[in-house]
């Protein structure tokens, strides 16, 4: 396959970055580093799901079995579940992007390289913190999506869930602070010429990823702590039997739930988005349409939810508007399917080993989505809910698509990782296994679910049929296993021995090909000029340059605060966390019983130090303001008395809380203590923090570290505090003059 | 009892001062439309605008939204603060546009900030119980309600698809605008949605006159207050997104359209 291909600068040595010491990894801030060590250590944990699902699949190889019991294999489905999308998934997707997206526009790095290494560290914090529930006693088992009440600790009662719990946050922090400073970079570090309509599709869809991430892990968050103050605090937001309501973590979850599937499946479009073009010899065929049905495909995301909940009964209104909104969502996904069909044909096809996985991907990712049509029709989701069919269908979407756009993805990026080509013999034989096994395992599942068999069941009985159909099934799992390992044998061998690839192997099209392979530390030692969408191709073949036949938009000004920006997205990802615990608050508050605790509060006091809040943020402006114009001593005086008035909020709500523990009500006593503490606690914490940073800001300004030059720091911890005020009016007029009751 | 064909072909308020306003709109649009010169998409615009504006103040929707259906009464909402004005702005003609551009506003009006006040505020303004209740008592509130709600449409629309191309929002601030308000509204349809308090007590009361109509819409149809209600805050939170989010792609398609540059492409080619 590397006959065609053209290696065009000098093929030299494999040149180790600087600080490839076992330290230098530890300690690195460099994007490509983290990026391999996100794909590396979701490498580790594919190992370790995969372990599971082939526990699982020989359990049910025959019917009847006694190999694992049903309660570890309820942990085992769980932790499957869960490590394949927040220890896999989630990780692997932001390597990649990690490495790519900085070569891609050009850039030397990422925004903010060590907010990367932190992002990137709470990976195997949270993994580690959710495999050591094993040592517990009990992993959790509730399913990865631990629906209450069986969450609950009335069910639950061992610590699994626990974890489960806090790992999750663990890894969405980490999750929200990675996808900031992609959103970052994107916007602000792109090279000159490279407009925002030039950027490479996966660019653009790790973009509108980054902007779902920041919306969705939210809403998973604030569904997360809710649990854990349930669990551990004795409070009743779940809990149906004390006026809580189950059906809540259904809703919180999903909201969450479901852009998580684009969270996971967007990337990898973007990825076969590259491969696809690169093999056939053309652009990419209408790239505006791929990137617009994007965007239509991330908002439609946030609005269908429900259809997880067809199920629980919400009614025949909202079963028919989500099943119309989902049904909707075929539209630009099939776009999709259709420009790279349409990108493919009359391409001069090479078939290399990252091309047959983007064409198995295209095959399979559209069974998954006709399966996922049938879905958001609400009848047949009553029929098919919690059986195989499920299994079935989002496995098509998430390993036939997702794992295989990964595979396509690896295999193509691969030399610009290491300098080295995958052996392409073995890349083969990795596909067939792939393809062969997975389409055993996850094909007859479809039948087994039409038949009636229920997922999540340790075994099942001897009907007739499904002994042969599971068999299928588990012997597709060993040709996956066998697939990966070969994968795993070609890395290695590559690595020792591989064929050097060059700079641009693949005679491909988007920047990260001009430069060596691997990129030095500053990546490019010169950006080529970016006239159009394919730089490279631009490049090498001056002739046929694609800006001299179709024009794209010139790159324009942009914003230059690269603090201001992420403190920006940082207020959309934190106004989604209060949206949804202000709702829970809302929720819970509409009983008499109820309101008539929420009069306990007392709205005038409280009236005095909200103005007192929002007279911090008036100083704070001035405070900037004085900043700006090199006004130190106004600076740090008005800066002091934002101090002084936020800490004075803080104190009277300390006496509040004192109060009203006094008087009985805890967070545990009633749902109205239960929401009132969550959400004027987290508010609470939120200007604590604020406090911390501006104080930090004022040591600083006091010993003449910050000035005007810097002004925009200030102005970053600015949006912050000005949202917390903004915060506090919604919670003011919610909680204490009952608005919406 | 009524059937639902008598609804359709029978229920038109023939004396709803929409005829007129519809009649003088059409009356000026034509008189502009010979003195300037006007695209068919203009034209088509304007067609759609009128005949919205009517179907959301004359046509049996209206008389179901009065007194008989809370959801009819959404319903007439998003036509009239999302699709009459919008059409109306894009049926604006281009010469006219430019001779507007030169007339000084005041500062507020036209900005994107009041525009997305109006827009989402308008919507939250009067689904507060006592005014939607009031709107339904009073004919005068009514009116009041009606032009707040396409000049609050106007206004919101306005800044994204002015007929002044260069003074437009950017297309990707444009796209955050809209985004932004779908999610405005969305609130509200969500908590209309799952709210157990009555949005507006009035359609519950069952205050219509006709109760040959009361009937076929509460028991042939199906639409108890509950599920009307819920119905009402489906459309404003599902359809309503659709619109902004058919109004995003349209900002993006201007984002990814290159203007010509004079001479056209070839000059382009030989200049590089």
């Amino acid at each position: 396959m590397t006959a065609g291909s053209i290696a065009n600068s000098q093929v030299g040595e494999r040149e180790l970055p600087a600080g490839s010491s076992l330290l230098g990894w530890f300690s690195s801030v460099d994007h490509k580093q983290i990026g391999i060590l996100y794909i590396c250590t979701a490498m580790v944990f594919l190992l370790i799901g995969g372990a599971e699902a082939i526990a699982i699949r020989l359990q049910l190889a025959v019917p009847n079995n006694t190999l694992v019991g049903p309660s570890f294999f309820n942990q085992l489905f769980t932790m499957h579940g869960t490590t394949m999308v927040f220890l896999v998934g989630m990780p692997i997707l932001t390597g990649f992007a990690n490495y790519l997206v900085p070569l891609m526009i050009g850039a030397s790095d990422v925004a903010f390289p060590r907010l990367n290494a932190f992002g990137y560290w709470l990976v195997p914090l949270g993994g580690i913190m959710l495999h050591y529930s094993f040592l517990t006693g009990s992993a959790p088992n509730a399913g990865w999506f631990n629906y209450a009440p069986l969450s609950e600790r009335t069910y639950s009662s061992l610590q699994g869930v626990d974890y489960w719990l806090i790992a999750l946050l663990v890894l969405g922090i980490g999750s929200v602070s990675s996808a900031i400073n992609l959103i970052v970079t994107i916007i602000l570090c792109r090279a000159p010429g490279m407009s925002l309509q030039r950027v490479p599709l996966f660019v653009w869809m790790m973009f509108i990823t980054s902007i779902l991430i920041i919306l969705a892990i939210p809403a998973l968050n604030s569904a997360l702590v809710l649990l854990l103050i349930d669990r551990t605090l004795g409070s009743a937001f779940f809990d149906a039997s004390r006026g809580g309501n189950s059906l809540l973590w259904q809703h919180y979850f999903w909201i969450f739930g479901h852009p998580e599937v684009y969270i996971l499946a967007l990337p990898a479009f973007g990825m076969i988005s590259e491969v696809i073009p690169v093999f056939s010899r053309k652009p990419i065929y209408g790239y505006e349409f791929v990137a617009g049905s994007t965007v239509a495909i991330g908002i439609l995301s946030m609005g269908v939810w429900a259809h997880h909940m067809f199920a629980v009964g919400l009614g025949p209104a909202y079963d028919v508007f989500f099943a119309i909104g989902s049904l909707l969502i075929a539209i630009p996904t099939g776009l999709k399917v259709f420009n790279w069909t349409a990108t493919l044909w009359g391409g001069s096809i090479r078939l290399t080993t990252s091309m047959c996985f983007a064409i198995a991907f295209l095959v399979q990712f559209v069974i998954g989505g006709l399966t996922g049509v049938m879905f958001a029709v609400a009848p047949i989701d009553w029929q098919l809910t919690d059986t195989y069919f499920v299994v079935a269908h989002f496995h098509y979407v998430l390993f036939g698509g997702t794992i295989f756009a990964l595979f396509a993805g690896g295999f193509y990026w691969f030399p610009k990782m290491t300098g080295r080509m995958l052996d392409e013999r073995l890349g083969k034989v990795t596909f067939w296994l792939m393809v062969i096994g997975f389409n055993l395992t996850f094909f007859v599942q479809h039948f087994l679910g039409l038949m009636g068999m229920p997922r999540r069941t340790y075994t099942y009985g001897d009907h007739p049929g499904w002994f042969a159909l599971n068999a299928i099934s588990t012997v597709g799992a060993f040709f996956m296993g066998a697939g990966v390992l070969v994968f795993l044998w070609n890395v290695l061998r590559t690595l020792r021995s591989g064929e050097v690839a060059g700079d641009n192997p693949w005679d491909a099209f988007t920047l990260e090909w001009a430069t060596t392979s691997p990129p030095h530390e500053q990546n490019f030692a010169r950006v080529p000029a970016v006239k159009s969408r394919r730089p490279v191709w631009d490049l090498n073949h001056p002739d046929l340059a694609d800006w001299k036949t179709s024009r794209t938009p010139e790159d324009r000004r942009r914003p230059h605060s690269a603090a201001r920006l992420a403190s920006a997205a940082f207020i959309v990802s934190e106004a989604m966390f209060f949206l949804l615990l202000v709702s829970a608050y809302v929720v819970f508050n509409r009983t008499t019983g109820e309101q008539s605790a929420a009069r306990m509060l007392e709205v005038s006091r409280t009236a005095l130090f909200t103005f007192l809040l929002l007279a911090s943020s008036v100083t704070l402006w001035r405070a900037e303001h004085a900043l700006r114009v090199y006004d130190q001593g106004g600076f740090l005086k008005w800066l002091g008395i934002t101090l002084g008035l936020g800490a004075v909020f803080l104190i009277n709500q300390g006496a509040e809380y004192a109060g009203l523990l006094h008087r009985g009500v805890t967070i545990s006593s009633n749902l109205f203590g239960s929401t009132f503490f969550t959400v004027t606690g987290f508010h609470g914490l939120h200007v604590f923090a604020g406090l911390v940073a501006l104080a930090i800001l004022f040591v600083l300004g006091k010993r003449g570290a910050l000035t005007g030059r810097r002004s925009d720091v200030l102005g970053a911890i600015g949006y912050y505090w000005h949202f917390v005020d903004v915060v506090w009016i919604v919670v003011f007029s919610v909680v204490y003059l009952r608005v919406l009751s | 009892m009524m059937t639902s064909w008598q609804v359709v072909s029978e229920l038109w308020y023939w004396r709803s001062p929409a005829w007129v306003i519809v009649l003088l709109a059409t009356f000026a649009y034509t008189l502009a439309a010979v003195t300037q010169p006007v695209t068919r998409r203009q034209i088509t615009c304007f067609v759609i605008a009128a005949a919205t504006f009517l179907l959301a103040l004359a046509s049996p929707l209206a008389v179901l939204a009065s007194r008989y259906s809370f959801s009819a009464h959404m319903m007439q909402h998003l036509l009239l603060l999302l699709i009459v004005p919008l059409c109306a702005i894009l049926a604006w003609p281009s010469s006219a546009a430019v001779a507007g551009d030169n007339v000084a506003q005041p500062p507020p009006v036209g900005t994107p900030a009041l525009g997305w006040l109006a827009g989402v505020g308008a919507m939250w303004f009067w689904h507060v119980p006592v005014l939607c209740t009031a709107s339904m008592q009073s004919s005068w509130v009514f009116a009041m309600q009606t032009c707040s709600l396409v000049a609050a449409g106007a206004a919101f629309w306005w800044p994204v698809f002015r007929p002044q191309l260069h003074r437009r929002m950017q297309s990707h601030v444009a796209a955050a605008y809209l985004f932004s308000g779908c999610i405005g509204c969305s609130l509200l349809g969500i908590y209309i949605t799952f709210s157990p308090v009555s949005v507006c007590p009035l359609y519950a009361a069952g205050g219509g006159a006709s109760t040959e109509l009361m009937r076929l819409v509460h028991e042939q149809w199906g639409l108890t207050h509950r599920l009307d209600q819920q119905v009402g805050g489906l459309l404003m939170w599902v359809p309503a997104c659709m619109v902004y989010l058919g109004a995003i792609l349209a900002t993006l398609s201007s984002w990814y359209h290159v203007p010509e540059r004079v001479g056209g492409a070839s000059r382009y080619y030989a200049a590089e």
